[in-house]
């Protein structure tokens, strides 16, 4: 017990200086903060708001901001803060799913066609190139209209095939110069395995570098998710911060003066994407000292 | 400008046009059962008035769909090539092609003024700031770039809409010119048009700005201490001549390539611009079909998108060794 619990310390430690760059870095810290804020009240909103996020017909219609309903409630019956909050969640659900399947994705086309090489990497490339150059949300409007009952997995699953081509361009990039690096060809004289040098010395080298571009696949994948959202595109029997935009856009709510049905989701839309934003300036500032210098 | 390199890209241009159009012929014919005969009975279902068995009729026969899979493919991109996109379900008998011709030019005017203002307002904006960038008012207007590349399309229409034509109503709420009106001369006409226009492509500028002036900014902040401007400092060159024909001459350039890529994303935010603004062109003819599940409509948008996009890229790529001398593809 006495020593599980100094392992754990030790863990811990090491694990507290692997991040000490969080908080060293202000743009890192303050855009994690940003990001858990957005978390929180989402979280929150939805144990302390009793109405139902989604359900029609749940509260009156059309009310505008009171002490009962904050944000008012919308021309289909729904309170509107439960809405945005409970969508806030769901977005950023969509995002980090989608981002993280399009990123696994990049690291794979850019590690296998970097490391190796070859025919198979030229392949790859022009894979890259021809998912770069295509005009996704439209492929992505296509793939929706056809498919019609999205679920939140499916949604993410759709934008993740047009996420991964960016970075795995870059990533792939970096790959190639990492790949000729003094550390890289001891560890191939040492008998490791090309996994294992990937695993454990390649992706630590450049862990910086990768975690800026998850926030900017995530960045992307959210950004394409509210756009599939707001033609009324998105997923079924849930409420993201898109479908918000699709309902207030169906009712002319901006024309209407209806502020309080549009205004709320842009601003958390913003904060979300600044966070990211930020995130991913720190850690290229950490992945590029140079920049730091400006 | 080296072989290999045009050979290249082009492959790359025909494979990406290749793809659409493959995703287009495929995707449809996943759905089990026949699409038409199925999206026509969920649209009697939900009381929408449509041209019945007549069309399938007229559209199994005019795509022979009752054919092999590959003789159709060959048949679609035959008459891809002719220039035949199909007809429209929600206003049959009406052909795609004649109602893209009809909402495109108001996509293609929007984007392009959009575009280039952005381009070129964005650049210069982004360099001016780098060139001093200790001074405190631009570093101001460095934070408001950051603030305006996190933006969106739609939050920004959006908000333009709602400041612009229902708070202080100086501009219209929609459409691309003012329905019913009469007009005393061509630049009556002209104006009425710019007048609808501003608010879209302006929600397209003010985003786009941000993107641009800090990629701007980046360059100029690298290129700063590059060794032929302390040269030129050294020979006493006004700092105006060194930032414009020394700065700001090689940042451009590179941001050339910039343009094809960006194009993709511009186009398809003009998607959403559009549908906020209601203004009448591609991207709204797209948000209507979609939301009446025009599949032949759908279909006929995004191949049009596909080859537009691809395209402009594809001719941006190509061009660019011929504008910057520096570059030389082997």
């Amino acid at each position: 017990m006495k020593l599980n619990s100094s392992r754990l310390k030790t863990l811990r430690n090491a694990v507290l200086s692997r991040l000490s760059f969080i908080r060293s870095n202000s743009y890192i810290s303050s855009g994690i903060g940003l990001l858990i804020g957005v978390v929180l009240f989402g979280v929150i909103g939805i144990l302390v708001i009793p109405y139902h996020p989604v359900r029609m017909g749940s509260v009156p219609r059309d009310l505008a901001p009171s002490f009962e309903h904050p944000l008012g409630t919308d021309s289909l019956g729904r309170d509107l803060l439960a809405q945005v909050c409970f969508g806030s969640l769901m977005s950023l659900q969509v995002g980090f799913l989608a981002g993280i399947i399009g990123f696994v994705a990049a690291l794979a086309v850019a590690f296998i066609g970097g490391y190796r090489g070859g025919n198979l990497d030229g392949g790859l490339t022009v894979l890259t190139e021809i998912f770069l150059t295509t005009p996704s949300l439209v492929i992505l409007i296509l793939l929706a209209s056809i498919v019609r009952k999205v679920e939140i997995l499916l949604m993410a699953l759709i934008i993740a095939i047009f996420a991964w081509a960016w970075p795995a361009k870059t990533i792939r990039a970096q790959v190639l110069s990492l790949r000729e690096r003094g550390f890289v060809y001891l560890a191939r004289l040492s008998g490791l395995s090309s996994i294992e040098i990937i695993v454990k010395h390649m992706i630590p080298n450049i862990l910086p570098f990768l975690g800026s571009y998850f926030a900017v696949v995530v960045n992307a994948a959210t950004l394409s998710a509210v756009g599939l959202e707001v033609i009324g595109l998105g997923p079924r029997h849930t409420t993201t911060l898109g479908i918000i935009f699709y309902w207030a856009m169906m009712h002319s709510a901006v024309t209407r003066g209806l502020i309080w049905w549009w205004l709320p989701p842009c601003i958390i839309l913003f904060l979300l994407f600044l966070s990211l934003f930020l995130i991913q300036r720190g850690l290229d500032e950490i992945a590029n000292p140079r920049l730091r210098g400006e | 400008m080296g072989l290999p390199y045009v050979i290249r890209r082009t492959m790359i241009y025909v494979l990406s046009l290749f793809g659409g159009v493959l995703i287009n012929f495929v995707l449809p014919r996943l759905v089990p059962g026949n699409p038409l005969q199925a999206k026509l009975l969920e649209l009697q279902r939900m009381g929408v008035r449509v041209a019945g068995q007549e069309f399938v009729d007229k559209y199994m026969k005019i795509f022979g769909l009752n054919e092999p899979l590959h003789i159709q493919f060959v048949n679609y991109i035959t008459s891809l090539i002719q220039g035949n996109l199909g007809i429209s379900i929600t206003r049959f008998p009406t052909e795609v092609r004649e109602l893209i011709a009809k909402h495109f030019p108001w996509t293609l005017g929007l984007l392009y003024v959009a575009h280039f203002t952005v381009f070129l307002v964005g650049v210069i904006l982004g360099a001016l700031v780098g060139w001093k960038s200790k001074s405190k008012l631009r570093k101001g207007v460095f934070m408001i770039f950051i603030i305006l590349s996190q933006m969106q399309y739609y939050t920004v229409a959006m908000t333009l809409l709602y400041v612009f034509a229902f708070l202080i109503p100086v501009f219209p709420i929609g459409a691309a010119y003012t329905y019913g009106a009469t007009y005393g001369n061509i630049l009556q006409y002209a104006w009425d048009i710019m007048w609808h226009a501003t608010l879209p492509a302006l929600s397209l500028v003010l985003v786009g700005i941000g993107g641009w002036s800090l990629a701007a900014r980046g360059l100029i902040v690298s290129v700063k201490g590059e060794d032929y401007l302390i040269l030129a400092k050294a020979k006493g060159l006004s700092e105006n001549r060194r930032f414009l024909f020394y700065a700001l001459k090689n940042t451009l350039l590179p941001q050339i390539t910039d343009l094809a890529i960006t194009m993709g994303f511009v186009a398809t935010g003009s998607i959403l611009v559009e549908v906020i603004f209601g203004y009448p062109g591609m991207g709204y003819l797209l948000y209507r079909a979609v939301t009446a599940l025009d599949y032949p409509l759908i279909q006929g948008i995004s191949i049009m998108y596909v080859f537009g996009v691809t395209t402009a890229g594809f001719v941006v790529d190509l061009m660019y060794p011929l504008i910057d001398p520096r570059v030389r593809y082997e």
